[in-house]
């Protein structure tokens, strides 16, 4: 056997791995955390991380604590190290079951989120992600809010 | 034998440029004196933007200022006991409503300073969280381009009638003009004047730098010298208010290999996940008045992702210090642990530069806890 060959081998075992390597995305965190919700229908999951951008953290906690009561189809990640913090923060939205608190941070590990707070909606394997910031927080929570109503509705 | 001399050449030669630290000649390090743990009840949180000291000019206590955002109250603990020596209570509306609380700077128990940068509002209150004086910031239609929001992280400073913040301007960092915006404010107390001036160095104009880049810091050293540390500047900008006169001085770190580029058409997406990682930025300036120095944090640029693959963030890039004699000569650098300590909670006392090991990512975080490691000056 000579050894190109076996060099073409290895390096095409390591693409096709490379190629069937399953992106982490925001649906298996819910499922590692055996939050049920259905899969063909539309769901978003706002991923707010606590130590982030203060002013847009304080309009997603805001948005949060309107909106969980109201919306069957929101979810919400809160990314802290700190139980206590996400408490003090979000006040009794915490207890919602459709209320993650992310505190190994693993959906800041997994490339699911930075720094600022975002949105992803879901469909079946549909995930559409919405960055937020200073400069679009309202106007995309203003969206949201909207799709979820038109979502309740049908 | 030639092998082990060549070997023997080369690891001299490696010592000794490690050693000289380029053209650095350092004659100081800091080494670690002292563990604060002041401990925390339920509805206080181990983080704030705001943490000085304060002596007590009635008992001479030493205190640390601590602003809790949550309740929110003003907590001051005692540096000597670790323990909590008086709380003053903040209302957020009504006839004593502050707004939302975001710097603090206590001059005695019956004036104490409340900025709420969010409602642009500026309170006095006592130590029982009665409102005596309210300045409002912006009225109606007041708002325009050149507004600045009160930056959190910087001490509000008290000269003579006037109080003096660090803004950062409030419009988009991404747009070049960005740094076109005024980055001080001043407020007369007696008159209840507002004003807007000073701008950002020269070398930020025309180009932005990312989110991060904007932040700054501002110290004082009660001479009228207004020392400001900016993201990107390798020296210091030193404007005595007084006097009026610009100098700066060259302050940079040992552990800065390139320069930062600009964030021209970068992909905002990847700001904060790509480009501030990479970016080597200064950030905190504080006077040690106890020991005739500052220091000036260094926030060093690190990879995308960690030797897992798993993302790094903002919080794992490593810190510096370094110390500056009262004549603006760097005289030493340290390397502070990685993902311990958190770069905006820092104060001096006497217990010397004392900063929050409440790094998100420290493994010893303490909820109920508020930890600081203190660092004093020592020959080396």
């Amino acid at each position: 056997m000579n050894s190109p060959k076996l060099l073409i081998i290895f390096i095409s075992q390591i693409l096709l791995g490379c190629r069937q390597s399953h992106e982490y995305t925001v649906r298996d965190f819910l499922e590692s955390k055996s939050i049920h919700y259905e899969k063909n229908v539309n769901n978003a999951v706002i991923v707010i991380p606590l130590d982030g951008c203060s002013g847009c953290i304080d309009k997603s906690i805001e948005f949060v604590n309107e909106n969980m009561p109201k919306f069957k189809n929101l979810y919400c990640i809160v990314v802290t190290p700190s139980e206590k913090l996400a408490r003090l923060r979000l006040g009794s939205s915490v207890n919602y079951p459709r209320l993650l608190i992310d505190i190994e941070m693993t959906t800041r590990m997994k490339y699911l989120v930075e720094s600022m707070p975002l949105i992803y909606t879901m469909n079946n394997e549909l995930i559409t992600k919405y960055p937020l910031d200073a400069t679009n927080i309202e106007e995309e929570l203003l969206r949201l809010k909207g799709k979820l109503t038109l979502w309740q509705n049908r | 034998m030639r092998c082990n001399y060549l070997l023997l050449l080369i690891v001299l030669g490696y010592a000794c440029q490690s050693n000289s630290n380029g053209n650095f000649k350092f004659t100081k390090e800091l080494l670690e004196s002292k563990t604060l743990k002041f401990p925390l009840d339920k509805s206080t949180s181990n983080t704030s933007f705001n943490v000085e000291a304060f002596r007590d000019p009635t008992t001479n206590k030493r205190l640390l200022v601590y602003l809790n955002l949550h309740k929110p109250s003003i907590i001051y603990f005692d540096l000597e006991k670790t323990e909590v020596f008086k709380e003053v209570p903040l209302e957020q509306d009504g006839p004593n409503g502050v707004g939302k609380p975001s710097r603090i700077l206590t001059l005695s128990w019956d004036s104490i300073i409340v900025v709420s940068s969010y409602n642009y509002r500026v309170s006095i209150v006592n130590e029982k969280g009665t409102l005596l004086k309210d300045y409002r910031l912006l009225l109606g239609e007041d708002y325009n381009e050149n507004t600045g929001l009160i930056d959190f992280t910087s001490p509000v400073i008290k000269m003579d009638n006037k109080l003096f913040f660090a803004i950062s301007p409030d419009r988009n960092a991404y747009s070049p003009t960005f740094y076109e915006g005024y980055i001080n404010s001043s407020l007369n107390l007696t008159t209840g004047d507002y004003r807007y001036f000073n701008n950002y160095p020269p070398e930020f104009m025309g180009k932005t730098w990312g989110v991060r880049g904007p932040s700054y810091s501002l110290t004082s050293n009660g001479n009228g010298d207004f020392i400001y540390s900016f993201s990107i500047s390798d020296s210091l900008v030193v404007i005595n208010v007084k006097e009026g006169t610009y100098h700066r001085y060259w302050a940079g770190s040992i552990f800065k290999r390139t320069e930062v580029n600009s964030f021209e058409n970068g992909d905002r997406s990847r700001d904060l996940s790509d480009y501030a990682l990479g970016s080597f930025y200064y950030y905190g300036i504080i006077i040690d008045p106890y020991q005739h120095l500052y220091y000036r944090f260094a926030w060093h640029s690190i990879d995308k992702m960690d030797y897992k693959g798993d993302a790094n963030n903002i919080f794992n890039k490593p810190l510096s210090i370094i110390i500056l004699d009262e004549n603006w000569n760097v005289i030493g650098e340290k390397k502070l642990q990685d993902n311990t300590f958190l770069l905006y909670m820092f104060f001096v006392s006497e217990e010397g530069l004392c900063i929050a090991n409440t790094n998100p990512k420290n493994p010893n975080l303490e909820d109920d806890n508020l930890v600081f490691t203190c660092f004093k000056v020592a020959d080396l």
